[in-house]
């Protein structure tokens, strides 16, 4: 009879709703949490100056690979995983806008198989055209309003909700710019004069008419606006089902940062907004209004960064940058736990496969034994050579955060971060 | 594990592969109903609601999940005046000849104990829609899955049970379950002579549950995870000078709501009159809409597993 192994780790235990020293005992045949106690003083890994939160989540990545594999020269499900682990992410949400995008129940399917190669957990959006279908899969979906790779996007609101009609009740997530005031700022000078504020806004008002109108479960993606935010959180006091992810660059850079050096390289879309567009998203961040740190970690190659193409690799510097907000603006271990772990864990738990028990976002019996340990004393100081995405670069590098992560935990299996 | 032909008490929900799948069924069944794609199992069959008591959105809740499931419904809105029972037929009759004509019935009865006898008579499923101080088992087994919708089913949950506790039979048929979460601890607050029956409290004794009892909120408000809302109902008190003296010490405001624990939820039966201010609606922590939406869904996965 084979005995199943366990793991046993000590340390301060970080969950949304209360932090406490305890004890969490795992069984790593089925990779689940078997319990968690009071301790003992022994653990099997030293977490001495760390705090043990449930698995990191990141709903908003693009691992860019695809049945087609032409983009997998920036990244693949493989090279995405190792920099998920690296910056202490245990579960991952792979948007749609691929060559080959998955919008139907086919090739849904065929892209779910390439995920089997990552060892972080991926969930997949299905894409939303406007010539798409539901799956028969209950599935999570993403829409773009404006202009995207391949052919999901919309050029109109009224295209737009023929479109969502059909997927009346399902969970959408959106991207909110709206199309036709980009395409009137088209030849504005700069990037974030191009993509304005007032499109964030206007789509905003659209997404939560649609998601209120057909009873959706949305999801605002990258949200950046402070104007917006009074929108949702309007919505949010009606019942409306609807949640918003923050990025890290929305939350660490504005556009008072931005100078000729770096501003291709911080060129993304949403782009980058005013100082308090910014704190307002931290205050919103704190406050509960925002449920989501998504990092819409969207790796392109150093060259074509250069040639001015819009997005940021982010999954590397997931972790650190959680101690960053708790150093820089106060965030308790619960607020990260909350909003890197349980909210995520919430999202995608109605999706995940049976074998990982009640999921993810929670330190507790039953749930996936996937932890990200931070070392709240030891900084990271970002350098291109340590990051792990394929594409080579990061954002932050010659930041130095003010912690790391040290251990991430999945399913069982212990990956030393560094 | 052996299908339950009638629900009649918590106990018979203790059971967690049961809870599971019920609470998985009624995910899904709000799933469909939202993409409007709800199949019709139970078409051609009825539900029978004899209400000897009035309780107009437990009669409209179960109505409705019938009906979203392609049932029809035949309703007996007070029991009491309008029905046979006024011409001195008895309860047992009554059921016999009910049962002849609809395939399940829901029963609110004003006497504890009523649904259980009532159930030896019925030859279709019988479900306990609240007899008197006794119990409400799809109430709470409605109130759990909210709990664990909301928070996720874990270790360690801090619940306030605040108000009427002696004749809160949703309270009542709750405990047990809470009972089930390891390491469990309640609060128990109301006004002295509002206390839980003593048979509750050696319950919660037996199964070795960590429980407080105070007639103050105040060292809740910080702790809980759960606040659990009752109505103090006027007629339960011997004077009006009574009931006025204490009818809003629990008053739950914006104050207090704010004071709550950010993820923490306020739960409520319904109806309510004054124990929590309209205000604290738009918080994110008032469930119990969210609640009370629960409750249709759960009412469909039972309805479904007693007749499908």
């Amino acid at each position: 009879m084979s005995v199943d192994k366990r793991l046993r780790i000590e340390g301060r235990i970080a969950n949304h709703d209360r932090e406490f020293e305890g004890a969490i005992e795992i069984n790593t045949t089925t990779g689940l949490i078997e319990h968690v106690g009071p301790k003992e003083g022994r653990s099997d890994l030293e977490t001495e100056g760390c705090i043990l939160f449930p698995g990191f989540g990141d709903l908003h990545i693009h691992a860019r690979e695809d049945v087609s594999g032409t983009q997998c020269y920036k990244e693949d499900f493989v090279t995405n995983s190792n920099a998920a682990i690296h910056g202490g992410v245990v579960q991952v949400a792979d948007m749609p806008n691929n060559p080959v995008a998955p919008i139907d129940d086919e090739k849904y399917a065929a892209k779910e198989l390439l995920t089997k190669k990552s060892a972080v957990h991926v969930t997949l959006y299905a894409g939303i055209g406007p010539q798409t279908q539901p799956l028969h899969r209950h599935v999570p979906y993403k829409a773009f309003m404006g202009p995207s790779v391949g052919d999901l996007f919309f050029r109109s609101q009224a295209q737009l909700e023929a479109a969502i009609a059909n997927y009346r009740g399902r969970n959408v997530s959106f991207h909110c710019e709206d199309p036709e005031i980009l395409e009137a700022h088209k030849h504005a000078p700069t990037h974030e004069q191009k993509r304005p504020a007032s499109a964030e806004i206007t789509a905003t008002e659209f997404a939560l008419y649609l998601i209120e109108k057909y009873e959706l479960a949305g999801k605002l993606c990258h949200y950046s606006t402070g104007d917006g935010l009074k929108k949702i959180a309007a919505a949010k006091a009606r019942g409306v089902r609807v949640t918003c992810e923050a990025t890290p660059h929305h939350l660490f850079f504005d556009d008072s940062m931005l100078t000729d050096e770096n501003r291709l390289w911080l060129q993304m879309n949403p782009p980058l907004r005013s100082p308090s567009d910014r704190v307002a998203l931290i205050a919103a961040l704190k406050s509960g209004l925002v449920d989501y740190i998504a990092t819409d970690h969207a790796p392109h190659t150093i060259e074509e960064k250069l040639k001015g193409v819009s997005g940021v690799p982010l999954l590397d510097t997931y972790g650190a940058f959680a101690t960053w907000l708790m150093a820089e603006h106060g965030f308790t271990a619960c607020d990260i736990s909350r909003v890197c772990a349980f909210n995520p864990g919430v999202f995608v738990r109605e999706f995940l496969p049976a074998s990982l028990g009640k999921g993810f976002g929670l330190i507790a019996p039953g749930y996936a034994a996937s932890l990200t340990i931070l070392d709240m004393k030891t900084p990271y100081a970002v350098t291109r050579e340590s990051v792990k995405t394929k594409c080579a670069w990061s954002p932050f590098e010659g930041y130095t955060f003010p912690g790391s992560v040290r251990y991430t935990v999945l399913n069982g299996q212990v990956h030393q971060a560094s | 594990m052996q299908k339950l032909k009638h629900i009649i008490s918590t106990t018979q929900l203790l059971n967690r592969p049961l809870q599971e799948h019920l609470f998985a069924s009624a995910a899904q069944m709000e799933r469909d109903d939202a993409q409007r794609t709800l199949a019709r199992p139970l078409s051609g069959r009825i539900l029978a609601t004899i209400f000897y008591e009035p309780s107009t959105r437990t009669r409209l809740s179960f109505e409705a999940a019938m009906q979203k499931l392609g049932g029809g419904v035949l309703t007996v809105e007070n029991a009491r005046d309008s029905s046979s029972a006024t011409k001195g037929e008895s309860i047992a009759d009554s059921i016999r000849v009910i049962s002849g004509y609809a395939d399940v019935i829901a029963l609110r009865h004003f006497e504890e104990g009523t649904a259980k006898i009532a159930a030896k008579m019925s030859p279709v499923p019988l479900i306990n829609a609240g007899d008197g101080i006794g119990e409400h088992p799809t109430q709470a087994l409605a109130d759990i899955y909210t709990i664990e919708k909301e928070l996720g089913g874990r270790e360690g949950l801090r619940v306030a049970l605040v108000g009427d506790l002696l004749y809160g039979r949703t309270i009542h048929s709750l405990l047990p379950l809470l009972c089930l979460y390891p390491g469990v601890q309640i609060d128990l607050v109301s006004p002295a002579q509002l206390r839980l029956p003593a048979k509750y409290i050696q319950h919660l004794e037996r199964k070795g549950v960590n429980f407080r009892e105070s007639d103050k909120l105040g060292a809740s408000i910080k702790s809980a995870d759960v606040i659990y809302v009752t109505r103090v109902q006027k007629e339960r008190f011997e004077s009006p000078q009574e009931y006025e003296a204490i009818k809003d010490v629990y008053l739950i405001d914006s104050k207090i709501a704010d004071k709550l624990k950010r993820h923490a939820i306020i739960m409520h039966a319904l109806p309510r009159v004054n124990e929590i201010a309209p205000e604290v609606d738009s918080n994110s922590r008032a469930a119990y809409f969210r609640q009370a939406k629960n409750a249709l869904y759960i009412r469909m996965a039972l309805l479904n597993y007693l007749l499908a």
